[in-house]
């Protein structure tokens, strides 16, 4: 390979890497991914010659930044990551297709790092592990070869320098054994990333947060897309529960949304901590459960729970310094559990499940205290009166809470659809646009729209935010969501059973799914990297250094129990294949020290076997086949290929004819079988 | 003020007595600053991704430096001094650089010799890149220079430089050996074509003392095959019973002796002028085949022919004290004295060539 090739090389894979691992977030447009093409595309640009001008890399600077502006403008600070990344990549794309010298692209190998730690905060998936791992070793490449390249360019640059284009032609540095060398370096760079990772003592500060914070909004809206998008990234686990429990569908609490008004429903916080003690019973199931979760930090400081809890236990992680943060979760009235989630935590709850709405039915009710239940009644005053004349209607025959629950959900499934897209995001009322005219909309619109004809109905209701349904993982028996299962859901109060869960999104795109094949490897991958990486704190550096101590406490009381026969001539062979590896390997060296050919080695060691007695010093190969000859006679087999090897040899080594290489491992072999044959078979010339 | 003065003393000589020395590139110094940054941020969000990022680009400048030692520490360098360096002509320091490693090729090196002018300056040469020099393989830089002066130059120390493998640090290997080796540059040359063919035209002839083409008689001698028979001297060889042969006498050109006189308000430019004059005369007189000698201030050169004779002069005048006596002494009738002098020095000579403010002069 010549070197002008391997950096190209190098450069395109470095810079590819460096964006995947951004984009793989998905958390930018996806156009985005177009820009994967770039690199390589500027890389042909350039062996063609022909260059990009400097205004176009300006003119997409420019867009990332009013991209980034525009982002900001629509989505607020929150985001602040998407859209300052989206720039970077910009900027990034602008400085690859417009460089021309190598200063230029050292900037954009810089930029690529950048890219990268940018990436870090964004991405937190197993993708992310992967380019990161593509990264470390194309960078070591690029920069090493442009290095080289660089040398070459400053000797061109010189009076009596070779030219540039001979340097990067030359076939001589790039060769089988700096590829290797390169390996070895991106080996060693990857084991010493992997070292400080784990050493590195996570004792952070915490002044500032970055990462997937907030996943879950402020409020369940009308006019925007849904709450959560769905990334495919986990965001939490379930351990614990069975195959059985999983196809009942589960519902991941995470925040409710009390306060109704003409858009949606809205955070109550101020309800949310002081409000409801009265009205805080939740109806759940009698099979109360112990299971654990591995969450992200997706819910803004809210731990995600399947149910009423009845105990919690922070068991890692949740903090930037899990020595400094605060090591209790608090239990809220509305269910709710708050506790520290800056990072991903792991944490066992004790608790049963949610009572759906049709267990919920055959349960006996009582009348409702109306005044404590005041908030969860309120409607915004002017509602569009079809709205409660629609409720009316349809509740009519309904006397309890969960008949008339089970009236208006029956009324979602009549000729409503689900879709992502938003069909009446525009409307000046959207809740009658979509009760009324679309009938089209997500998960908000129809938690948003039976919440609220259920309060008009008389039967308070609220908002529930979270996720829903998840796929089972069978090898490591666990639950698994993904930002995909984002969801919303309501929750209506019956007196004498408490909060009953009630879901009227139709029911397709809600279904359970088992994982299995390329999903169930790809779901191991990533829990993994979530125990290995990303859960990895300062609990788990703690436990390793304690069992390395222990290990080698115990070392001396182990080891005499480790020795019994299988073992000890396990490790016999061992020490054998590595004795005989090393004297392969120092045997080998030592001939290429010495720049033999390989094949008079072997017409030395042949002519040895047949003469009796190593070749003095002062005689050549030739002097040396010539005896064996004579000893042997003309006609002998064994004459025939030493006569034949040292003709290959002579040639090649005098010759200055550098064809015909392939003969000499066919003369070797020839060589060889003649002397077994001679050693085995027939009795020795002399 | 004074400890803070000591204390970067001190630090400057630990600074250049240390056996490796690291310098930042742009590059480099964009990464420790990214690598801070990436500290803090991990530190502070805890985002254990970020852990991941900030450990590879430490990895890297902890990588990088193990490898530029590598890539260092296997070398040797030796300079071969040189015998025929000029002030203001480019100037090659041959200098040969072996990597004793077993196994790693160096990559990447960069060679600069820093020398130290009679004047305590120091100058920097430097050689074209070595872009790879395998295992206990050597190659020979030319380490370039333009020197301004004339005299003794130390080698003060061999600095073998790499930004290899990344391109982040510079980190260079001084060698020093002690006593540093040192190697005369020659004044400077200067045209004086013109003045050598009107020297060596004007400088006058006398008996060579050996046989020739003259017109003198010099010696009888017998006659061999070959000779010319118009040259045998007939009443002699009859006299002698042997065939006998006039030989005449060769005519050759006086010797030149250079006298560099040096005034006493000579300014010092004008010094190394008459220096440089009196060496590019000697050295084209004896082109032509001309005996030359000098006479300066403080050192003498017999008159003598050759490429020889050449460096002895060039020798002597770069290691010239200008303001040392002129040594005397007698010119023989056969020698044409030629004066270069600086400044208004009053001499006596065949030929006085003034150099600085005056034009060339010459007097018979």
């Amino acid at each position: 390979m010549t070197l002008g090739f391997a950096y190209v090389i190098g450069f395109v894979l470095a810079t590819t890497t460096a964006l995947l691992t951004l984009l793989a977030a998905n958390e930018l447009p996806i156009w985005m991914w177009l820009a994967i093409f770039v690199p390589v595309l500027s890389a042909v640009q350039q062996r063609r010659g022909k260059g990009v001008p400097t205004w176009a890399g300006t003119l997409i600077g420019g867009l990332a930044i009013v991209y980034a502006a525009v982002t900001l403008q629509a989505m607020g600070v929150d985001a602040l990551l998407p859209a300052s990344s989206g720039a970077l990549v910009g900027i990034f794309l602008a400085r690859i297709v417009t460089r021309r010298t190598l200063k230029h692209d050292l900037q954009a190998l810089l930029v690529s790092l950048l890219v990268v730690i940018a990436g870090a905060g964004m991405n937190n998936g197993v993708s992310y592990g992967a380019s990161f791992v593509a990264y470390a070793v194309s960078i070591v490449w690029a920069l090493v070869t442009r290095q080289l390249v660089e040398g070459a360019e400053r000797e061109a640059a010189l009076p009596f320098g070779a030219k540039l284009e001979v340097t990067l032609a030359r076939r001589d540095i790039v060769t089988p054994v700096f590829f290797g060398a390169s390996a070895m370096v991106s080996l060693v760079v990857l084991l010493s990333t992997t070292v400080l990772f784990v050493l590195f003592p996570r004792v952070g500060l915490g002044s500032f947060r970055l990462g997937q914070q907030g996943g879950l909004p402020s409020a369940v809206s009308l006019r925007g897309a849904p709450m959560a998008r769905g990334t495919g990234a986990v965001v939490a686990r379930i351990k614990g529960l069975s195959y059985t429990q999983f196809e009942q569908g589960l519902y991941l609490r995470a925040a409710t949304y009390d306060r109704m008004n003409r858009d949606g429903f809205a955070r109550n916080e101020g309800l949310v901590v002081t409000g409801g003690t009265q009205v805080a019973r939740m109806a759940h199931r009698a099979d109360a459960r112990l299971y654990e979760v591995f969450m992200q930090p997706v819910a803004d400081n809210r731990l995600l729970v399947l149910g009423p809890v009845q105990s919690i236990t922070l068991l890692s992680g949740g903090g930037v310094n899990p020595l400094f943060a605060t090591r209790q979760a608090t239990i809220r009235p509305n269910g709710e559990v708050d506790a520290v989630t800056s990072a991903p935590i792991r944490y066992a709850v004790a608790g049963p499940t949610m009572l759906s709405a049709a267990e919920a039915g055959a349960l006996a009710e009582q009348a409702l205290d109306r005044e404590a239940l005041a908030p969860w009644l309120t409607v915004p005053e002017n509602l569009d009166p079809r709205i409660a004349e629609l409720a009316a209607t349809l509740t009519a025959s309904a006397t309890t809470s969960s008949a008339k629950a089970a009236a208006l959900r029956a009324h979602f499934g009549r000729g409503f659809e689900y879709t992502l897209d938003l069909p009446n995001g525009r409307a000046g009322d959207p809740l009658t646009s979509f009760l009324f005219e679309d009938k089209r909309g997500h998960c908000e619109y129809f938690a948003t729209a039976l919440a609220s004809l259920l309060r008009i109905a008389g039967v308070p209701a609220r908002v529930v935010g979270g996720f829903q349904g998840g796929l089972w993982d069978d090898e490591g028996q666990v639950a698994v969501f993904t930002a995909d299962n984002a969801h919303a859901w309501v929750e209506w109060y019956a007196e004498g059973i408490g909060w009953v869960l009630d879901d009227a999104t139709p029911a397709t795109d809600r279904a359970s799914t088992r994982l299995s094949g390329f999903g169930a490897m790809l779901e191991k991958m990533r829990r993994g990297w979530d125990d290995y990486v990303l859960d990895y704190g300062l609990t788990q550096q703690f436990e390793m250094f304690t069992q390395v101590r222990h290990g080698m406490r115990s070392l001396p009381v182990e080891l005499p129990r480790l020795a019994d026969k299988k073992t000890l001539a396990g490790i016999a062979a061992c020490c054998v294949t590595v004795v005989a590896v090393a004297w392969l390997w120092q045997r080998r060296r030592r001939i290429d020290k010495r720049r033999v050919h390989p094949l008079a080695v072997v017409l030395q060691k042949s002519v040895s076997q047949v003469v009796g007695q190593p070749l003095a010093a002062t005689r050549t190969l030739r002097d040396g086949v010539g005896e064996a000859t004579r000893l042997l006679g003309e006609e002998h087999e064994m004459s025939h290929a030493l006569h034949m090897a040292l003709a290959v040899y002579e040639r090649q080594r005098f010759g200055l004819v550098r064809g015909g290489l392939d003969d000499a491992p066919r003369a070797i072999r020839a060589l060889r079988s003649a002397r077994r044959r001679v050693s085995s078979g027939r009795p020795s010339a002399r | 003020m004074r400890l803070i003065t000591l204390w970067r003393r001190i630090w400057r000589r630990l600074w250049r007595n240390a056996p490796r020395q690291l310098r930042f590139t742009r590059a480099g110094r964009v990464v420790v600053g990214l690598a801070l940054a990436t500290g803090f941020a991990a530190i502070n969000t805890g985002n254990n991704l970020l852990f991941l990022a900030w450990g590879l680009v430490l990895s890297g400048i902890v990588v990088s430096g193990v490898l530029s030692e590598l890539a260092l520490r296997g070398l040797s360098v030796d300079a071969l001094l040189p015998k025929d360096a000029r002030a203001r002509l480019p100037f090659a320091l041959p200098v040969r650089l072996a990597n004793g490693a077993k196994r790693f090729a160096a990559l990447g090196l960069e060679v600069r010799a820093r020398l130290i002018a009679p004047n305590g300056k120091p100058e920097i040469a430097a050689a074209p890149f070595v872009l790879r020099l395998s295992a206990g393989a050597a190659h020979e830089a030319l380490a370039r220079a333009n020197l301004e002066q004339r005299g003794k130059y130390t080698v003060d120390e061999i600095v073998v430089e790499t930004m290899y493998p990344f391109g982040f640090f510079v980190k260079a290997r001084p060698f020093k050996r002690i006593p540093p080796p040192a190697f005369w540059v020659a004044p400077r040359a200067v045209d004086v074509r013109a003045l050598a063919v009107e020297v060596a035209g004007r400088r006058g002839s006398a008996a060579a003392n050996v046989p020739g083409t003259g017109e003198d008689y010099f010696a009888m001698r017998l006659f061999r095959t070959g000779d010319d028979l118009r040259r045998i001297k007939w009443r002699r060889s009859a006299k002698a019973g042997k065939w006998l042969v006039a030989e005449n006498e060769a005519i050759a050109g006086h010797d030149v002796i250079i006298e560099l006189v040096i005034g006493r308000r000579a300014e010092s430019g004008d010094v190394e002028l008459a220096i440089a004059t009196a060496g590019s005369l000697a050295e084209a007189l004896l082109e032509r085949g001309t005996r030359v000698g000098l006479r300066g201030p403080g050192t003498m050169v017999p008159s003598d022919l050759g490429a020889g004779q050449a460096w002895n002069i060039l020798r002597a005048l770069a290691a010239m004290d200008p303001q040392q006596p002129n040594l005397g002494g007698v010119v023989g009738r056969s020698t044409t004295l030629v004066a270069v002098c600086a400044g208004d020095a009053a001499v006596h000579a065949d030929h006085i060539v003034r150099v600085g403010g005056a034009d060339e002069e010459q007097v018979a």
